[in-house]
């Protein structure tokens, strides 16, 4: 059996002829456990209205997507904001992904230019990387926590002290073990431009943790 | 033979390295040290995890998460949400939403979609609007956005896929640039 849901035109001009209606489908059959849908059938159960589907989506993704934030900005707070960011442009542009990538991909995607736009927005100071401190790679012992998380802090303010391509080609190489294909369509560049991107953000990287024995 | 070219000292990291080039690799010291030398920040940047966030700061970003998408109109109305209230205001909104319309109406087309939103818009939209309406019609239609200079750095990015990025959604300040800039170029006297 289907039903017919009809929604009122959510603006002040209702243009003629465009129908403002849409049929959503239901059915007998028990609605299934979210946690038990994968994230194509998420995405159409949002789109059906069900609110607590992105919901889903959010719980699984966030953490992900809040450490690509977090390493593009090295800061917990604005890391939390993108992040926000991040889903309310899904949220805004769900209907528009078609399941030609995995969620994660396209959510990914949406990440990171919504970190490179707030860069540009913000207008932060990219300092040429020459006229900065390199960072202190410090004393190494693989034996202790401290340490470790220190080196792991020194690695993530290197990371974000590389200019933004760059730092968004590394990202998404590197922890979203994206394609240099996929990187290049996302950040609108060549295959080459990616490879050199990610060529120069490593030789940086080098530079910035200090030469290492 | 020449030394490896940085695209493939990346392929090599990628353990994607052309086999022929792989042949010189074996007998040049100069091209594996300059391989070692990428490996090791490649190898730091792995091993960097981040610091998580507590169970209460997960909580608070999903309350403000959860009131932030409250504020949004569904997403079911795709790019149609686009006209919510909050969203557009009378000329400077017609101007993106042509823009916009004019982006996605390919993709409306291919997803078997809803007739011909842009004529329909358009006429009703006329039909409320001000003389300037035809001339920035006009305008809009010739407009090639990657050709606008005024987008340098204002953090819209103009390449292929734009429509693709617009659809998927402006936040405000992006929306008011945009508005601005094509509001500018299509000479429309601000208010
Ligand atoms: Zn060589």
């Amino acid at each position: 059996m289907a039903a017919e849901r009809t929604s009122n035109w959510p603006g002040t001009w209702a243009p003629v002829g465009v129908p403002v209606s849409r049929t959503v489908k239901s059915s007998d059959a028990p609605i299934p456990r979210l946690a038990d849908l994968d994230d194509a059938a998420l995405v159409a159960a949002t789109l059906d209205g069900r609110r607590e589907a992105f919901d889903e989506i959010v719980e699984r993704h966030r953490r992900v997507v809040y450490q690509l934030c977090y390493r593009f900005v090295n800061q917990p707070e604005d890391a939390a904001d993108l992040t926000q960011e991040t889903f309310v442009r899904a949220w805004r542009g769900l209907a528009k992904f078609r399941g030609q990538a995995a969620l994660s991909t396209w959510l990914h995607r949406i990440a990171v230019n919504v970190c490179l736009n707030r860069v540009a927005l913000k207008r932060l100071p990219t300092e040429p990387i020459d006229d900065r401190q390199f960072v202190d790679p410090g004393a190494r012992d693989p034996h202790g926590d401290l340490v470790r998380d220190e080196r792991a802090a020194r690695v993530r303010a290197a990371i974000a002290q590389l200019p933004p391509k760059q730092r968004a080609t590394l990202l998404l190489r590197v922890y979203q073990d994206m394609p240099h294909e996929e990187i290049a369509q996302v950040l609108g560049n060549t295959v080459g431009a990616v490879k050199a991107n990610f060529f120069h953000a490593l030789g940086n990287l080098r530079r910035l943790l200090g030469e290492q024995p | 033979m020449t030394h490896l070219r940085p695209d493939e000292l990346v392929d090599l990291l990628d353990g994607a390295l052309a086999p022929g080039r792989a042949a010189h690799l074996e007998t040049c010291d100069l091209c594996r040290e300059e391989a070692a030398r990428l490996a090791m920040p490649l190898d730091a940047a792995r091993g960097a995890g981040v610091p998580e966030p507590s169970e209460g700061e997960w909580a608070r970003f999903s309350t403000r998460l959860s009131s932030a998408i409250e504020a949004e109109p569904s997403p079911g109305w795709g790019w149609l949400s686009w006209l919510a209230p909050p969203v557009l205001v009378p000329i400077a909104g017609l101007a993106v939403l042509v823009f916009a319309l004019a982006v996605s109406v390919d993709r409306v087309a291919e997803r078997g979609g809803w007739g011909a939103p842009v004529a329909v818009v358009t006429d009703a939209a006329v039909d409320d609007e001000s003389d300037a309406w035809p001339a920035l019609v006009e305008v809009l239609a010739a407009l090639d956005l990657s050709e606008v200079d005024a987008f340098a750095g204002t953090g819209i990015d103009v390449r292929p896929g734009v429509s693709e990025r617009l659809v998927a959604g402006l936040s405000r300040e992006e929306f008011a640039t945009l508005q601005r800039l094509i509001e500018d170029e299509a000479g429309v006297a601000h208010p």
